[in-house]
């Protein structure tokens, strides 16, 4: 495909996949309109932890609990307050991005497996503190929440709740996208691939550093809220260990470092266990194979495949204005 | 006239080794120096001293405004670049891309306004464009753009290093060993460029091995051995010097 063919049908089919997303809860049934809505919020959660371990390129295995800070967050403002759940959605990504600020300070001082392993424990740090949250956290059993409502609109179907999940996933990933394409996402490429060819170039190492993660903490904070406000509850059990692996296979399998693989990513790893649940038995190894199949034929992922074959397809880190 | 850059004693140690004893010169606004020296005697670790790379006593002044003590990105804030031995690209960025990285102190975009791309950030990413490739026709490299640096040869790698750290207005130039692995003609090529960027002002510092280029393109020639100054002066009269003969005795590429 030239660069033409792509500059004219790339708009055309991305308007006709989103009109189609947003007709979805018209045409499909309600399990499937789930299904939809938890690609959307692993899409975030996944594109989170892509700001570090992709567009910084360090080891960093504290998305979960963004992902379970931007839950909680969410899930106390609504449960504990009488504030309308766009603000509390508000409050839940500014909160894990600020623990992503947090968390990012280590950083300065760690890389490679030191700081996996102590961004891993504040993970499990995080798990104590959702076991110990008592009346405000609702401890080892969880908090139950209200219906999402607001000015007369009311999220109580899993259908209301998709068009509104779509919405805001959309937005955040067109913001990733803008900040991909400017002085930001460039400035924490070149960090990440050269800490000292880019401060050679006036670019403070330390400060993107530490932006990259506070991105991280945002995005998957948006993921976490979202994902509370769809099941209705938060508790412990859903920010464990495989809600991590999970999350890094998505970003591995999609694509490391651009802003359609952790989105492809999510569409597989959460649509694939749907489809394999048919075949009775073969579930679990299928699953594997197909993990293990894409990381040995496509080693940079999904979308570096894509890209390998559709050269015009490679995301640039480049205003729109080009 | 204030120097463009001077050194007083700066000394760099590593675990009590001096790889760079007490060395002190000047370079003035526009002039070419090459440091050369045999291997060891401290050439890139001067260059470390000068761009805050490694710790070092003494005085560094640029301009007159002393930079030593401060961070390797206010150091080059204040008008100091430079290019890397190993090359400092960005492999998996783009030719354009590379160069944009390199206007990041004058063309930045607030998060905010880049996340929403707002007409503010999106004035700021398209004046960027232009001015990066400005640069890469300047250096007859605009055909170039859309290449990621991983698919290009060492030669024109080493000229978008140039043209990147030449992205905003910068006072000193620090080349390490730019003619590694370089062909004649881009030697030539480099030659043009290094006497252009001197008459626009532009001070060049330069380490460097291949002779015929240094004693081309010099206005001034410091030799180090052991990390001491051994010499300085003109091409010319760096070539007769005993002291600089017998350090490099052995040394066939001298004379």
């Amino acid at each position: 495909m030239s660069d033409v063919a792509t500059k004219r049908l790339g708009p055309v089919i991305g308007l006709l996949v989103l009109l189609l997303l947003f007709a979805a809860p018209l045409l499909a049934n309600g399990y499937v309109v789930y299904i939809l809505a938890m690609i959307c919020i692993n899409a975030l959660m996944a594109t989170g932890f892509n700001f570090v371990i992709g567009f910084l390129g360090q080891l960093v295995f504290a998305n979960t609990a963004f992902f379970g800070i931007g839950a909680y967050c969410y899930g106390i403002v609504v449960a504990h307050t009488a504030l309308p759940f766009p603000f509390a959605l508000l409050v839940a990504c500014i909160v894990s991005g600020i623990a992503g600020l947090l968390v990012g300070l280590p950083a300065l001082r760690l890389t490679g497996f030191q700081l996996a392993i102590v961004t891993l424990a504040f993970n499990e740090l995080m798990q104590w503190v959702y076991q110990h949250s008592g009346a405000v956290g609702g401890g080892p059993s969880g908090l139950e929440l209200p219906d999402a409502q607001f000015l007369g609109v009311a999220l109580i179907t899993d259908r209301a709740k998709y068009v509104f999940i779509l919405a805001v996933t959309i937005i955040a990933i067109w913001m990733v996208r803008n900040i991909a394409r400017s002085t930001v996402g460039r400035a924490i490429v070149a960090v990440g691939s050269g800490e000292l060819a880019a401060a050679a170039l006036s670019i403070p190492p330390v400060r993107y550093k530490v932006a990259a993660f506070g991105l991280s903490g945002f995005f998957a904070g948006i993921g976490g809220a979202l994902f509370a406000l769809l099941l209705g509850r938060v508790a412990p059990e859903s920010f464990s260990l495989n809600q991590l692996l999970l999350g890094f296979a998505m970003v591995m399998v999609g694509g490391m470092g651009t802003v359609t693989g952790p989105v492809l990513g999510a569409i597989l790893l959460t649509a694939a266990p749907e489809f394999l649940r048919n075949i009775a038995g073969a579930e679990e190894i299928l699953y594997s194979f197909l993990l293990i199949g894409l990381l040995l034929f496509m080693p940079s992922g999904l979308f570096g495949g894509l890209c390998a074959l559709l050269p015009s397809l490679r995301e640039r880190h480049l205003g729109a204005a080009s | 006239m204030t120097p463009r850059l001077k050194l007083e004693d700066v000394n760099v140690r590593f675990a009590g080794l001096r790889a760079v004893s007490d060395v002190s010169f000047e370079v003035a606004p526009g002039q070419i120096c090459a440091v050369i020296g045999p291997n060891g005697a401290g050439k890139s670790t001067l260059f470390n001293a000068v761009g805050g790379y490694v710790r070092s006593t003494g005085k560094v002044y640029l301009d007159g405004a002393l930079l030593t003590g401060r961070a390797v990105h206010q150091i080059a804030a204040a008008g100091v670049r430079r290019t890397f031995q190993n090359g400092g690209l960005f492999l998996d960025l783009t030719v354009l891309e590379n160069v944009m990285v390199g206007l990041h102190q004058t063309h930045n975009i607030p998060l905010i306004a880049g996340a929403l791309a707002l007409p503010s950030a999106r004035r700021i990413e398209a004046a960027a464009i232009r001015k990066a490739r400005e640069l890469l026709d300047l250096m007859g490299i605009a055909k170039l753009e859309k290449v990621l640096v991983r698919d290009l040869s060492s030669g024109q790698r080493r000229i978008i290093e140039i043209a990147r750290a030449l992205a905003v207005p910068a006072k000193l130039l620090m080349l390490d060993e730019p003619a590694v692995g370089l062909t004649t003609l881009e030697i030539e090529h480099l030659d043009q460029i290094l006497k252009t960027l001197a008459r626009q002002g532009i001070s060049v510092l330069l380490v460097e091995h291949v002779l015929d280029l240094v004693m081309s393109v010099s206005d001034k020639v410091v030799v180090l051995n052991s990390g001491m100054r051994l010499a300085e002066g003109t091409p010319a009269e760096v070539r007769q010097d005993p002291a600089v003969l017998e350090a490099y005795l052995g040394y066939s590429e001298l004379c």
